[in-house]
């Protein structure tokens, strides 16, 4: 029996745990992709979806429907990564930059690779990398919002953003090739 | 190109490419989270114990705090009185009196003469107290009456300074003068309590607890799983919450002492931590293993090889309890508010008790009074409390009790491993109608 996010709120404010564990089920999934985006290894990714979804019953009560019970559960799972990363995000010392400019026009077949690959990606960039590539590319958050949610400059940010980027096409690159040739050697 | 035109391209790849990705956690995630909400509820349980016992407190010391200054107020009128009886009125009780015209005869014509009052005013001076008057007799206190005259020597033969009540027929009489409650000998009430239940529970060591529940059992196997070497058994019984429902009737004994008592049912809610969980093929599922639960048949009866794995887990432990309170009062106000201290016996009948797995993952394990029970079906506790009242209606008083009660006598049977001596603060409130 499925449960309509209105039911399994209110069961969740009685502290129902059969209600709980159906809303842990239901986001479960979705929620580990995002904290495995934060950090390099699964084991890290279940630490932050635990302490995250103790949270989110603990003060599920001040939930307000003015954003969905999807978008509140994974803006607590960003914030318990962030936490997570705080204490160990070492942003290498770069030049700040004022503007990001495109320095080409690779067309990245990124819908071309498996959730898997890239998550292995992401996994891949360095701690500051990573967040800021999350925070900025996928959760969306504008420069300085990061800035300020870091504590960072805006211009740290741009420039880690832009690392980044870099690193990542370069991945895709690579894994693209890893795959054709696999392809290749299969045939 | 500006940073939006970049969002638009690379990044939306990205958003397009994760979006409604899904993996899945592995098992132990939940398992961890169920853990920590168990500990949460029952650290909430903690935190509620927590609240009444502080409310108790500030009960206590906010009633003994009225209660004090009351005292000096009726003894400081008292002094006031007697430095002031030269002007004020005085009883004097006086078992049969003369009626107005001077005969002897008390209760003729409906009437009747209660009581005199001593008024060393100027003789041949009429005179009258149409106020409020607490007099007080040794059956009886009545708080108004509207004439008070003075008589002089009109057909009493009394001391001029002696002046009594006019004599008027007792249906009127009674209309005048009003009988407070204190006076209403009997009562009956209901009533609800909350309190802190802190069972002080006091285990054997370790190795003692893990001798009577493990190696006294020779069919109790650690999982493979798990290692073959024995575990520890750790176990805990922590501070809950009772509360109880009741009728209560008590009696005015003498002047200021009251005999009260009732029934109650209640409900303590503790909490169970244990790291033992047994499995059988016998149980539908696995069992929280505890002291509490070692007597258990089901257990005890089986010939073949039973494993255990060691995991902690948190168990509600709801206890049911039947009460029969006695308890001595004495009054210390009587007025609208009413002030009275408690003290007596509390005789427990155990009803059993459940522990069960918040989590619903573990059997859950109900425990009846009887042999095999850790506890004694009967038991008895102290109880002390300062009851106060306010009179809302005119037989009907709103009850409020700060009381404690602590446990005076064995609860856990001989044979028991571990002790408990529970005793709690706890705060009851009700009503009560006054009988004439």
């Amino acid at each position: 029996m499925s449960f309509s996010d209105e039911e399994l709120i209110e069961g969740c404010r009685k502290h129902d745990r059969n209600m709980q564990e159906k809303l842990y089920d239901k986001y479960a999934r979705s929620m580990f992709v995002v904290a495995l985006r934060y950090v390099k290894l699964e084991q890290e990714a279940e630490d932050i979806l635990q302490e995250a979804f103790v949270k989110v019953f603990q003060s599920i009560g001040k939930f307000r429907k003015d954003s969905t019970l999807s978008y509140w559960i994974k803006r607590i799972v960003v914030n318990t990564a962030l936490n997570h990363q705080r204490s160990k995000l070492y942003l290498y010392p770069m030049v700040d930059v004022t503007d990001l400019k495109k320095k080409g026009d690779e067309a990245d077949a990124i819908s071309s690779f498996s959730h898997q690959e890239l998550l292995r990606m992401i996994g891949e960039l360095p701690d500051g990398c990573r967040t800021i590539f999350n925070l900025y590319a996928i959760e969306g958050y504008k420069h300085f919002e990061i800035a300020k949610l870091l504590k960072i400059s805006e211009g740290t940010s741009k420039s880690q953003y832009s690392r980044a980027k870099s690193l990542l096409k370069e991945k895709l690159r690579l894994y693209a090739k890893i795959g054709y040739e696999r392809v290749g050697d299969q045939g | 190109m500006n940073g939006s035109e970049i969002r638009d391209s690379f990044e939306k790849q990205w958003q397009e490419a994760l979006e409604g990705a899904e993996l899945s956690p592995s098992g132990r995630v939940w398992e961890q989270i169920d853990r920590d909400l168990a500990n949460a509820d029952a650290s909430r349980y903690k935190r509620k114990a927590i609240i009444y016992k502080y409310a108790a407190v500030v009960a206590i010391l906010v009633a003994v705090s009225v209660s004090i200054p009351s005292n000096w107020i009726r003894k400081g009128a008292s002094d006031q009185f007697v430095a002031q009886k030269e002007n004020q009125p005085t009883l004097v009780s006086i078992p049969s009196l003369p009626n107005a015209n001077g005969s002897d005869d008390a209760g003729a014509n409906g009437i009747s003469y209660n009581h005199i009052i001593s008024f060393p005013a100027e003789k041949d001076e009429e005179k009258s107290a149409d106020k409020r008057v607490d007099l007080y007799t040794d059956q009886h206190t009545y708080e108004l009456f509207t004439s008070i005259s003075r008589k002089g020597s009109q057909g009493l033969d009394v001391d001029l300074d002696q002046f009594w009540i006019d004599p008027v027929p007792d249906y009127s009489f009674s209309s005048v003068v009003s009988q407070r409650n204190k006076y209403n000998r009997f009562w009956a009430g209901v009533g609800l309590g909350s309190s802190s239940f802190d069972p002080n529970y006091q285990s054997n060591t370790t190795d003692e607890v893990t001798s009577a529940v493990l190696t006294s059992r020779p069919h109790l196997v650690k999982d493979t799983k798990g290692g073959g070497s024995i575990s520890s058994v750790s176990e805990e019984i922590s501070e809950g919450v009772n509360f109880q429902l009741g009728l209560n009737m008590g009696m005015r004994i003498a002047n200021r002492w009251t005999l009260e008592s009732g029934m109650q049912y209640g409900e303590a809610m503790l909490t169970t931590t244990t790291n033992i969980v047994v499995e059988n093929r016998h149980f539908a599922r696995s069992v929280p293993l505890s002291s509490e639960a070692s007597n258990l048949e089901s257990i005890n009866r089986t010939q073949e090889i039973v494993e255990y794995v060691e995991d902690d887990v948190v168990l509600n432990n709801t206890f049911h309890f039947a009460s029969v309170p006695v308890k001595a009062g004495f009054i210390i106000l009587d007025k609208r508010v009413n002030l009275r201290i408690n003290a007596g016996v509390i005789t427990n009948f155990y009803l059993g008790n459940t522990l069960k797995d918040p989590t619903k993952s573990l059997a859950t394990i109900e425990l009846s009074p009887g042999d095999n029970s850790p506890y004694r079906t009967v038991s008895f506790s102290g109880h002390a409390g300062l009851s106060v009242g306010y009179r809302l209606l005119k037989n009907l008083d709103l009850m409020v009790e700060p009381n404690y009660a602590q446990s005076i006598h064995p609860f856990i049977g001989t044979s028991s491993n571990f002790a408990a001596t529970p005793s709690g603060l706890g705060l009851s409130a009700g009503v009560r109608y006054n009988f004439k």
